[in-house]
């Protein structure tokens, strides 16, 4: 195709890679958005709960239970201070020890503290008897070492132990409600001596209210949660949306660009088929135009013409000739492009054929004094002989035709193969010391109807044919220049070849 | 002998340009335009050393030409094509009877010698 003319194709070019868009209708992917967005985002949900769940709120539980415990600790001791208070009394004789130790109890026994004003303080002495204890006073001045809690435990003798060995500390046990039989439940006293009147004073409370406590937390922390993955559900389903809009979009954009890119294959085949026309239409009335020249020249002649009329008419041949061949160049690359062209697969001794291309111009390189430089290795290649022939004569041609004027011409085509055990390939290297090309150039000169410039000779197809006929014989072709005034090199690297010895 | 030729070409100008090629060369040249018309001329019982034929012809075409009049003729004449579609004439080369191609546009010294090498060597 043309491709150079018109641009070429526009290639969507997106997340790296090409995309062409495949035409029908549009397809939105829900599905993708789904499992990339929803997914993601329920997964943080269910974490968070779980999170919640099994770290947080132990954690929480564990830091209600420790604040608790020391809440009790400071309980127990500031019921010490007052029963020091009466000691003191005692002590400094405003009150009997007796009197001391009725009023403390007293306003021990009165002491109601926590939100339900339910908890009391309890005291026993070192010998398991009761003193206080504002909810079972039928105790208070009986031994109660023998009273059981829940599975059995005698937790009063622990209470004693425990004051005796450590002076204060925590004891858990299980605590049957006398008026709730069926009721047992855990608590945790904290008790401190006071050894003065070697009296404990406790005081406990049932974990099952740490429990409450904690349900309440609970019920806070997953309505926040519930409001957060709310909140992040919105989210989710306006991210979609956005993206399903952006894909929606995207999509149109790759379906835009897939019409202009078939519009522009369709203007390609068009520019094709027309020069082709066009090319097809000229050719007969520039074989006329020879015709009528030969047939003018003729005439002229026999009418007696001068040196300024033969000199007319081999200009006029001049530019004639090249038209023609700029038409049949157009032609014939325009046939290869159809693929029109079947490449025949025949033995070719690559190095004759240099030297019958060499021979053939022979007449122009002496013409314009050429040296000629041939260093020739013996290759017989597979591949279309006439086609290859054309494309070594188009070269020497341009290297006659964008020689230096100023200096000697040197022409030095050379063939080298190398044959490894992987591949058998054969460069083909026709270098001159001609005009050259800006580096900027080397592959643009491979393009159709390019031409170094507006003025120069030259039909801008040649090396477009040349490119496609290596192309199409699995070869590759490329050209090499120093810049302007420095020659240039064209490189032909064919793949295939054999030795002649091997055959 | 005089040796005859059978041209069959539509375009008066090419037709000029023929009869200046081989005028003064002693040569009997029948214009026809079209292949219809050259199977009338050949019917007529005319005797032709050569056909110089033309490929693109309105009506019949050249191949198809080609083709009905080898069937007409007793000894089948060498046939030059000229076309000034080289490849397109190269495509029929390979039948035996087409002795050469020329390919309008190049100079008619090529068509002249190559005319006459044919006739030359057709010596009947």
């Amino acid at each position: 195709m043309f491709t150079t003319l018109l641009g070429g194709e526009l290639v969507g070019k997106m997340d790296g890679r090409k995309q062409t868009y495949k035409g029908g209708t549009l397809r939105y992917p829900r599905t993708r958005i789904v499992l990339f967005v929803l997914v993601p985002a329920l997964a943080a949900m269910i974490l968070t709960i779980a999170g919640t769940d099994w770290i947080l709120l132990p954690a929480v539980r564990d830091m209600l239970m420790r604040q608790k415990k020391e809440a009790l600790q400071k309980l127990t001791s500031s019921a010490i201070g007052i029963l020091r208070h009466y000691q003191d009394q005692a002590k400094h004789q405003v009150l009997t020890v007796e009197e001391a130790k009725i009023k403390a109890a007293d306003e021990i026994r009165s002491i109601r503290y926590s939100r339900d004003k339910k908890n009391y303080f309890w005291i026993i002495d070192l010998g398991a008897m009761c003193i206080v204890n504002p909810y079972a006073r039928h105790l208070e001045g009986r031994m109660i070492a023998d009273l059981k809690g829940g599975h059995g435990k005698k937790f009063i003798q622990e209470f004693v132990q425990v004051a005796r060995n450590h002076g204060e500390g925590f004891v858990e046990y299980y605590w049957q409600w006398k008026d709730k039989p069926g009721q047992i439940e855990k608590k945790l006293s904290h008790l401190r001596l006071f050894q003065p009147w070697g009296w404990i004073i406790g005081t406990g409370l049932y974990p099952k209210d740490v429990e409450k406590d904690l349900d309440l937390v609970s019920d806070r922390m997953t309505g926040l949660f519930m409001d957060i993955s709310l909140f992040l559900v919105l989210i989710v389903i306006l991210v979609s949306g956005l993206a399903v809009r952006l894909e929606r979009r995207r999509q149109k954009s790759l379906a835009a660009l897939d019409a202009a890119n078939r519009e522009l294959q369709k203007l390609d085949k068009m520019k094709d088929g027309l020069i082709r026309d066009v090319s097809h239409e000229l050719k007969t009335p520039l074989a006329k135009q020879v015709m009528q020249l030969e047939m003018l020249r003729d005439l002229a002649m026999r009418l007696g013409c001068n040196d300024e009329g033969k000199r007319l008419f081999d200009v006029m041949e001049g530019t004639i000739t090249r038209q023609e061949r700029i038409v049949s160049n157009l032609l014939e690359l325009s046939r290869l492009e159809q693929g029109g062209r079947k490449y025949r697969k025949d033995p070719v001794r690559l190095d004759d054929l240099v030297r019958e291309v060499i021979d053939d111009y022979r007449q122009a390189l002496d013409a314009h004094g050429f040296s000629i430089e041939l260093a020739l290795e013996q290759v017989e290649i597979i591949g279309d002989k006439e086609m290859l022939w054309h494309v070594v004569s188009n070269l020497v041609n341009n290297a006659i035709k964008f020689r230096r004027k100023d200096i000697k011409p040197i022409l030095s085509i050379r063939i080298k193969m190398t044959n490894t055990d992987y591949e058998c390939r054969t460069l083909l290297s026709i270098k001159d010391n001609g005009i050259g090309i800006e580096q900027s150039e080397t592959q643009r000169v491979f393009d159709k109807f390019y031409q170094a410039s507006a003025s120069m000779e030259g039909t801008g197809v040649g090396l477009s044919i040349c490119k496609r006929i290596i192309e199409d014989l699995g070869g590759k072709i490329w050209i090499q220049s120093k810049g302007k005034n420095k020659g240039a090199t064209v490189i032909i690297d064919l793949q295939t070849c054999k030795k002649p010895q091997e055959i | 002998m005089k040796k005859n030729i059978l041209v069959i070409e539509d375009d008066p100008d090419i037709q000029e340009y023929l009869d200046f090629l081989f005028k003064d060369r002693n040569l009997g040249l029948t214009f026809t335009s079209s292949g219809e018309e050259a199977l009338e001329e050949i019917q007529k019982g005319s005797r032709f050393d050569l056909l110089l034929l033309d490929l693109v012809l309105p009506g019949m075409q050249g191949e198809e030409f080609l083709d009905k009049a080898l069937e007409v003729f007793e000894h089948e004449p060498p046939v030059i094509l000229t076309s000034v579609d080289g490849e397109r004439a190269k495509r029929q080369a390979s039948r035996k009877e087409v002795a050469g191609i020329f390919v309008k546009g190049n100079h008619g010294d090529e068509l002249v010698k190559m005319t006459l090498d044919v006739l030359g060597s057709h010596q009947e």
